[in-house]
């Protein structure tokens, strides 16, 4: 989330852009999105109150099973997470090169 | 101790945070806000696992959480690296100006 | 060695697959060795087979067959191979003035942009008349018959990117194609009444027919349609004289030697049924006679070089179809193998003056090449000597009075048609010498420094010799000799018209030009040279009705169905263009709705 405070800081979004936001969002913008998501969640209560669960104790689990679950059963995942990050970053870092810079490169 | 939540409580949070985002990612122009709506999705979806797992008595809820949340802060950078293009290219960050591919 | 028979159709067949295959990509030397290559190892089997199937002389006929091409019910035609003294004549001929047409053009087509294409188009040529006349069964001679119409057409139009070369060669397919398609009814008709096409099978049952029935009538009637039209004659010939379109080794190689004489081997290979059919008979007579006086009188007044040759032939086909009406089949085929020589030799030749001259075909504007091409003077002249049967020196004299011979000593022949023939020796020797006189005689109106390639001399030469020599070669026919002249005042006759014709040629064109002054001789003039008015009557009662109704038909109720499925696609197109604007929170709300609609469903269901 701070990213976006970054992203913020550097384009230098000032409170004329909150306000022409807001401009925009007059009544008609609203009707067609608050249609679907109406229909949305009505779907969805639907669907959660239809079956009857029993009311079982809600458990905290605690961060030391989480903790030997992350490095017992899911550890593949966990590298592969740590790739992601990865490809996030270089992705990040190559979209984000300005175009000037990147007419000078020759491969892609 | 806490007192039980019935899991369709929980799941119904979800829904609704959910509902929210998506309200937000069609309302919007501005490219930064429906971001910042995507991720409160992310979220809900992630508050939905969180609730299911806490009632499983299993840890791979949080587990879950967990991934969704790496995911989501890979996706944020490439995003607002592009918003960041885009800004470049068009000076604005409204999305209404960036429908070249039309049919 | 008879078994070597095979070879002869099948070896230009692939020289054809490989210059297909990779003639593009090799060099034209390597064309032209290929496909002269396969067509000389061709011709040496046909001469190993031929040299064989005369010298034992005992039997009759020999066929051998590759293997069965189909079999539905009770017909299983063969692809199968027949020799007898009819096709070894035909055999050779075609392999022999062949070879040396497609050596001489590796000379003459050098330079185009098209080598390749016109070997392999030759060589499938030459593969399909050898099919035709090699052929067991009248199915697969129908197969051969096809493929030179095909191969006919694609070398008209060799220099396709002309439109005029296009139209000719689709004239050409078109008009033979009204012949070919009575000639399939006849092919049904007689597979219907005897059950096969096996051409000796055929001859058997025949044999036992009562002859000028209406089966026999028909049978014969609808396979002279088909002779008629690749052999072009009345009223059929209308494609000929446009089909020297295509480049001269074509028109000396299909229009002159072998194919348009398909027709004459038709009839000759199926005289069984003629000869039951003797109103037919004296029809083909009749046909011939009206040919040859039409093409004579058409030759006469022509300009091109290449279209008085054109004219030229179907009056010689004219002769051969008359020998087969009175039934002289041994001298429609002696005639058939001598035109072969002479016809080509005089195309070749005037290939060689149309390049010399740079591709100016008006023999008006040509003039006094004696002293510029000589060796091609002797060339023309010993053709043109050829083809007025100039008396005892040449193998066209010994053929055309064979033929006037047998017309005069036919039961059927009569006076009339001995007369034609004879009317039509004088017209060849005016017309041929006419030509030659104009082209080579007199001041020379054009600058001329040529010198033809070594292989075109050779070919040029052999063919000469040939022209005065084939007189005295002995056919393996029921001919006594070839010197044989019959009566001498029907010798004498034929002599004595053809020095004629040669004489007033002389007068009329070698010294002077003279121009024709009334009116009644320039309308007639005018006649012979739009080939008396064939194209127009054709062009008038069949072609501008056809079109006519075809630009009537344009929008006819079918057309409508496709207008409107092509309109409902359009709109469909434009309607469906609305959802792709480029718009991202259009695209978002699109992935809601579809996620509604199936959460929808899993809940329902």
């Amino acid at each position: 989330m701070v990213l976006f405070v970054f992203v913020i800081m550097m384009l230098n979004l000032g409170p004329q852009t909150a306000q022409e936001e807001k401009s925009r969002l007059n009544f008609k913008v609203w009707l067609g999105p608050a249609v679907l998501a109406a229909i949305l969640i009505i779907e969805l209560i639907y669907a959660l109150t239809k079956e009857q669960t029993n009311n079982f104790e809600a458990v905290i689990v605690s961060a030391k099973e989480v903790g030997m679950s992350l490095f017992g059963t899911y550890l593949p995942m966990v590298e592969i997470a740590s790739v992601l990050l990865l490809a996030g970053l270089l992705g990040a870092y190559h979209l984000g090169r300005r175009v000037s810079d990147s007419q000078d490169v020759r491969k892609g | 101790m806490m007192a039980s939540i019935p899991l369709e409580y929980g799941l119904g949070l979800a829904a609704v945070l959910f509902s929210l985002g998506l309200i937000g990612v069609l309302v919007r122009r501005n490219i930064v806000f429906i971001l910042l709506s995507i991720e409160v999705m992310l979220n809900a979806c992630g508050l939905a696992f969180v609730a299911a797992g806490s009632h499983l008595k299993q840890p791979d809820g949080q587990v879950m959480y967990f991934f969704i949340l790496t995911m989501a802060a890979a996706e944020v950078a490439v995003g607002l690296a592009l918003v960041m293009q885009m800004y470049h290219k068009f000076n604005t960050l409204d999305t209404n100006s960036a429908n070249r591919m039309r049919g | 060695m008879l078994q070597l028979l095979w070879l002869n159709p099948v070896l230009p067949l692939f020289g054809f697959a490989a210059l297909v295959l990779f003639g593009r990509r090799i060099s034209n030397t390597a064309v032209a060795w290929i496909s002269a290559g396969t067509v000389a190892l061709s011709a040496v089997a046909a001469a190993a087979v031929g040299i064989k199937f005369i010298i034992t002389g005992r039997e009759s006929w020999y066929s051998q067959t590759l293997w069965t091409w189909f079999k539905i019910g009770d017909f299983s035609p063969g692809i199968s191979f027949y020799l007898d003294a009819l096709s070894v004549v035909m055999m050779l001929v075609v392999s022999f003035v062949g070879l040396l047409i497609i050596i001489y053009s590796t000379a003459f087509m050098a330079g185009d942009g098209g080598y390749s294409r016109f070997f392999a188009y030759m060589n499938l040529f030459i593969a399909s008349m050898l099919i035709l006349v090699l052929a067991d069964n009248l199915l697969f001679l129908y197969l051969g018959w096809e493929g030179v119409g095909l191969c006919s057409y694609l070398l008209i139009g060799f220099w396709y990117k002309d439109y005029t070369n296009a139209r000719a060669a689709i004239k050409a397919f078109l008009v033979t194609r009204i012949g070919d398609t009575a000639m399939a009814v006849g092919l049904f008709l007689l597979f219907a009444s005897f059950g096969t096409l096996n051409i000796n099978s055929l001859a058997q049952q025949i044999s036992n027919q009562p002859s000028g029935s209406f089966l026999m009538n028909l049978a014969a009637i609808l396979l002279l349609a088909g002779a008629i039209g690749k052999s072009a004659q009345v009223p059929l010939q209308v494609w000929l004289p446009d089909a020297m379109a295509g480049p001269t080794p074509v028109s000396a190689l299909i229009h002159a030697a072998t194919m348009v004489t398909a027709g004459v081997y038709l009839i000759a290979r199926t005289n069984f049924i003629f000869i039951h059919a003797p109103d037919v008979l004296k029809a083909v007579a009749i046909i011939g006679a009206v040919t040859l006086l039409l093409g004579g009188f058409s030759a006469l007044v022509q300009r091109d070089i290449k279209r008085v040759l054109a004219y030229s032939t179907i009056s010689q086909i004219g002769y051969m179809f008359l020998a087969l009406g009175v039934g002289a089949w041994p001298a429609a085929i002696f005639h058939f193998m001598v035109h072969a020589f002479f016809k080509s030799e005089l195309f070749l030749c005037a290939g060689v003056v149309i390049t010399a001259v740079k591709g100016e075909h008006d023999i008006f504007k040509m003039g006094g090449l004696h002293r510029k091409l000589p060796m091609l003077f002797w060339a023309f002249l010993i053709g043109c000597a050829s083809l007025s049967a100039l008396p005892l020196v040449t193998a066209g004299f010994y053929s055309k009075d064979l033929i006037l011979l047998e017309v005069w000593e036919s039961q059927s022949g009569g006076i009339f048609l001995w007369s034609a023939g004879l009317i039509g020796a004088l017209l060849t020797s005016l017309y041929s010498f006419r030509m030659f006189f104009i082209v080579f005689l007199g001041r020379s109106n054009s600058h001329v420094e040529y010198r033809p390639n070594f292989r075109i001399s050779i070919v040029l030469t052999i063919l000469a010799f040939l022209s005065i020599a084939g007189g005295f070669i002995k056919l393996p026919f029921e001919m006594a000799t070839t010197t044989h002249t019959g009566s001498e005042f029907n010798g004498a006759a034929a002599g004595i018209t053809s020095l004629a014709g040669i004489v007033i040629a002389y007068l009329l064109f070698a010294k002077k030009r003279f121009k024709l002054t009334s009116k009644y001789s320039i309308a007639i003039h005018d006649l012979c040279y739009a080939d008396w008015g064939f194209d127009r009557i054709y062009q008038n009662a069949f072609v501008r009705p056809y079109i006519w109704l075809a630009n009537a038909d344009k929008d006819d109720f079918i057309d409508t169905i496709y207008d409107w499925l092509e309109a409902a696609g359009k709109a469909c197109s434009r309607a469906l263009s609305f959802s792709v604007n480029g718009n991202l929170r259009w695209y978002a709300a699109g992935v809601t709705i579809g996620s509604i609609i199936l959460i929808a469903v899993v809940i329902l269901l």
